[in-house]
């Protein structure tokens, strides 16, 4: 009986992983960032009060223009001087139209601040019955938090955020070092990430679609690169990819810090993707100089020389999982003591070992 | 007073450079400040044009992500603190003590003091460029907690603070130099309301200054305790980043006035001129300065309305930053109104002060949108907002402050600028600021954020970057055009005469250049335009009785 319901379960993840795959080549169009990310386009009731106000007051602003350029025109082709002793009535002023060029622009002013205090009010409150995701800025890249689900994503392992287009979706902003702004302009405007606070940006009415999202706030040296879509789909939809991705998760089981545990084959091409994704271009770069950590410029070659102990491939082993047991020369142990701990699976590991054993 | 001009003197010696070096003359000073803010422009502008290569198509072109972000630091605060701002100073030097018939601003050693500072304090914001990991890579504004110690170890930070301190300590002098100067020192008959638009614009600006920079200099104290003795006003949790953005905004966003209100007074003295016609609503444009000046300190926050401010606080800095329009508003048809029944002669003068007219114009109305709040939570940070103050400091006071060089050089130096490449630099000038700028204001709608170092090339984004890269250029070309016009026309020495544009205040009763003590006699004022009614006499012609 439990067999047999273990089993289904089982079986059941399984169809649930292969339908969100399918799912996500679908969804995710090819070309990753698609089209300007422009809140004229909007994908939410939020995003859509943009153009609510945007063309009206284009409208105003275009009048306005015409007519002070045109004034000006005017003034330029009408009283350009004809004759050397022009002398022109000597006008100090008008009170009266003086009065009239302050009086109607305040009250442009004055209607412009009532139509914008009437759409703040609705967008006010978080809706109750919203989906919290916390999101949280890195330098450089943001991590979503599903507590509903207790789901972990992050954008350096992948790019695409699924949420439910059946309730409003509030994202409680915050970050763990530098100030961001996670923005995704078709579902609302730029909400700041700021270390010690956090900042709540909803959105309501999603329409189905993938939506561009990126960081509005200078936060260093790769503050261009954290792009990520946010991805609206039917709830039915948002509960398979969500299944899937704690399925997916609850499978992950980290290699751990010990040196002799043993490791499947490595494959170097996907090792060389997972150097970029778990984030070690940060501190290693590839072409000789230096950045936090040493190149890795001829990896391979040195380390075999680096320990009297240790095969080139336990070195490379020891020196993720434990960076601390043996430090470089020149450098501080700054590198992150989580990757056998958290973040690397065996088979990742032996990928990322197999990687830079390749590089000369 | 009948029938006299107010004669100069020609009395000319040739200065050494320990003459320049150890001057305390208000116009050699001035001078030496003009010098310095066009190497500055000229430094400026090489890194914007690096910037806008980089930009010109997706992908890496010549900077790598952190040089990317080097320049486009250096650019800004170069361009705010060492260009424009002691552009302004060195014509308010030049020409407020003239204006006001004085000998000297009342401070002459304390004058001299603050060029020097300005000198050091560039000094050492450029030294940051020679310390290990290179300049200060944390925008013009500086944001905690990416320059604290943590993520930017690198003392260039400590350099960009420090040179800071030093220039605002540098403008606070001048300041207090320039209120003393403008209340104490008129020439008699001088009164307020006789005042030269001009040297209004200056006095409100120094208040401005006087108040607003303190407050900067306060902060970025902190800023270096932080960094230096350990403590944490910036630090999260225990301080707050968020401080550090109300106290930069305090000063920059009254900066943002300080750097146009001067260029609005070059304006408001060279269209009545232009236009043979007084300025219409002098009192209008005195008041509207004024309400500037106050309303300045009251929208700081605006720049902050997506750090997640109380309803009460963003309902207030809407209404104030509306508010601030309608004064600006005021002074646009004043001034087109100046124009409307003169008669205008289009010399260089008058077409940058049309090109500050209509291109002022388009930054006033994209600030419109940006105070509504919905629309600023989009706009922010973006191509919009670069696009918006791009026509407010570049459309607005550079080609106030180009107006301002065509109308005074020739005061400054004795000799007439060329006419015909005057007007080839402004075209080109015109046609690419506005190939440059405003594509952006499109950019920042597609969703492109500023200080982006690269883009992806499928976000449609690719070919209003490069228009704006090709229109950078153009503006490139018009300043060298600029450039040939000045060194051409100093070799030329075409005699520029004491009065070459039939001015109306002091500085023209004086010879070009005037001499070390300005005027032999000091001039009697008894109206707004007391260089007009001189000439006036001169020609046998009525005065009539000016309101003032
Ligand atoms: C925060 C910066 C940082 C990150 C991220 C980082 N490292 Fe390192 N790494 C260092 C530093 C600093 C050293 C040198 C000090 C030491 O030996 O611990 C180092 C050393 C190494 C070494 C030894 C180099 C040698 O010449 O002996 C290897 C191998 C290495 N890292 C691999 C990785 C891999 C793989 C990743 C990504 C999974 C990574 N690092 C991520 C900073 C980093
Ligand atoms: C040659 C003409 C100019 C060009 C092509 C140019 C271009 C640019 C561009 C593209 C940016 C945005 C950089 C980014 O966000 O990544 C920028 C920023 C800036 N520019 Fe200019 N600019 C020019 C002249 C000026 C002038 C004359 C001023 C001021 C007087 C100025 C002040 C600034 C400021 C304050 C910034 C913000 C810097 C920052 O984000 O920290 N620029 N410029
Ligand atoms: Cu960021």
């Amino acid at each position: 009986m439990k067999k047999d319901h273990r089993v289904v379960l089982r079986l059941r993840r399984a169809a649930a992983v292969l339908f969100a795959t399918v799912l996500v080549a679908v969804l995710v169009p090819l070309q990753a960032f698609a089209a300007p990310p422009t809140p004229l386009r909007p994908g939410s009731g939020n995003a859509a009060v943009f153009g609510a106000l945007f063309w009206p007051i284009l409208a105003i602003a275009t009048v306005v223009f015409v007519l002070v350029e045109g004034l000006l025109i005017f003034a330029i082709v009408r009283y350009r001087r004809r004759y050397d002793d022009d002398t022109p009535v000597q006008v100090h002023g008008n009170n009266t139209l003086e009065l009239i060029w302050t009086i109607i622009p305040a009250l442009i002013m004055a209607v412009l601040f009532a139509m914008t205090l009437v759409e703040l009010q609705k967008e006010r409150n978080t809706p109750p019955d919203a989906m919290r995701i916390e999101v949280t800025g890195h330098q450089w890249y943001w991590e979503f938090y599903y507590p509903e689900t207790g789901l972990k994503l992050d954008s350096r392992t992948t790019t695409s955020f699924f949420i439910p287009t059946d309730r409003p979706v509030a994202f409680e902003v915050t970050s763990k070092d530098v100030i961001h702004s996670f923005w995704v302009p078709q579902l609302n405007g730029k909400m700041d990430a700021i270390p010690g606070r956090v900042n709540t940006v909803w959105a309501g009415d999603v329409k189905p679609g993938t939506y561009a999202g990126q960081c509005a706030e200078f936060c260093g040296l790769r503050h261009y690169n954290m792009l990520f879509n946010i991805i609206a789909v039917t709830p039915e939809d948002f509960d398979v990819w969500m299944q899937a991705q704690v399925f997916l998760a609850s499978q992950f089981r980290p290699v751990g810090t010990d040196i002799e545990a043993p490791l499947p084959s490595g494959e170097a091409t996907s090792g060389e993707a997972l150097f970029v994704a778990q984030g070690c271009v940060a501190c290693h770069s590839l072409d000789g100089s230096t950045l936090v950590g040493p190149s890795m410029q001829g990896m391979a070659g040195r380390a075999e020389g680096r320990s009297t102990e240790l095969s080139a491939e336990q070195y490379l082993h020891q020196s993720i999982v434990l960076p601390c047991e043996y430090v470089v020369d020149g450098f501080a142990c700054v590198m992150p003591q989580n990757f056998g701990t958290e973040k690397l699976d065996a088979q990742a590991l032996a990928d990322l070992i197999a990687y830079l054993e390749t590089l000369e | 007073m009948a029938a006299t001009t107010y004669p100069g003197s020609a009395v000319t010696r040739r200065a050494s450079l320990v003459d320049w070096l150890t001057t305390v003359d208000h116009k050699k000073i001035g001078i030496m400040y003009v010098i310095l803010a066009f190497l500055f422009f000229a430094a400026g502008g090489t890194l914007a044009l690096l910037i806008r290569w980089e930009l010109a198509l997706p992908g890496q072109q010549l900077l790598d992500a952190d040089q990317y972000n080097k320049v486009f630091s250096m650019h800004g605060t170069t361009m705010i603190f060492l260009f424009v701002i002691p552009m302004l100073v060195g014509l308010g030097n030049y020409f407020v003590p003239l204006q006001i018939g004085a000998r000297d601003m009342a401070f002459p050693r304390l004058n001299a003091l603050s060029l020097w500072m300005t000198v050091g304090g560039g000094i050492l914001l450029y030294s940051s460029w020679l310390v290990p990991g290179g300049a200060a890579a944390i925008g013009w504004t500086g944001y905690a907690p990416l320059t604290s110690t943590t993520f930017s170890p690198s003392s260039s930070v400590d350099l960009w603070a420090i040179g800071l301190i030093v220039l605002g300590s540098a403008s606070t002098a001048g300041a207090v130099n320039f209120i003393v100067t403008t209340l104490n020192m008129r020439a008699p008959g001088m009164t307020m309301w006789r005042l030269p638009l001009f040297t209004w614009s200056v006095l409100v600006t120094a208040f401005m200054v006087l108040l607003a920079t303190p407050m900067l200099s306060g902060a970025l104290a902190m800023q270096l305790a932080d960094r230096n003795l350990g403590t944490q006003f910036f630090v999260p949790e225990s301080g707050d980043p968020v401080l550090w953005q109300h106290l930069f905004w305090f000063y920059s966003h009254p900066a943002v006035y300080i750097m146009v209100v001067p260029a609005m007074g070059v304006i408001s003295e060279i269209l009545p001129v232009f236009s043979r016609k007084p300025i219409f609503g002098y009192s209008a444009i005195v008041w509207s300065s004024i309400a500037i000046g106050v309303l300045g300190f009251t929208t700081w926050a605006h720049h902050m309305f997506t750090t997640g401010l109380s309803p009460l606080l963003e309902s207030f800095f809407i209404l104030s930053t509306m508010i601030i329009a309608v004064p600006t508003g005021v002074k646009m048809f004043n001034w087109i109104f100046t124009m409307i029944g003169g008669s205008l002669k289009f010399d260089t003068p008058l077409l940058f002060s049309i090109g500050f007219l209509s291109m002022f114009l388009i930054g006033g109305l994209s600030g419109v949108f940006q105070a509504v709040l919905p629309l600023d939570r989009q706009l922010h940070d973006t191509y919009w907002v670069v696009a918006h103050f791009h026509y407010v400091i570049f459309g607005g006071t550079v080609f106030g402050l180009v107006a301002g060089a065509y109308y005074w050089l020739p005061k400054m130096f004795g000799f007439k600028l060329g006419e015909g490449l005057g007007k080839i630099h402004f075209w080109l000038m015109f046609i690419g600021f506005n190939l440059t700028f405003f594509p952006m204001h499109i950019l920042g709608l597609l969703g492109m954020p500023r200080r982006y170092f690269d883009y992806p090339a499928e976000r449609g984004w690719t070919e209003y970057n490069l228009a704006a890269t090709i229109g950078a250029f153009i503006i490139l070309l018009a300043f060298l055009v600029f450039l040939v016009n000045v060194i051409m026309s100093a070799i030329r020495r075409e005699p520029a005469g004491d009065d070459p544009w039939e001015g109306n205040t002091l500085e023209w009763a004086t010879t070009s250049p005037p001499p070390v003590h300005n005027f032999d006699r000091i001039p009697v004022v008894s109206s707004l335009r007391p260089v007009r009614d001189a000439r006036l006499r001169l020609a046998g012609e009525p005065v009539e009785d000016e309101l003032h």
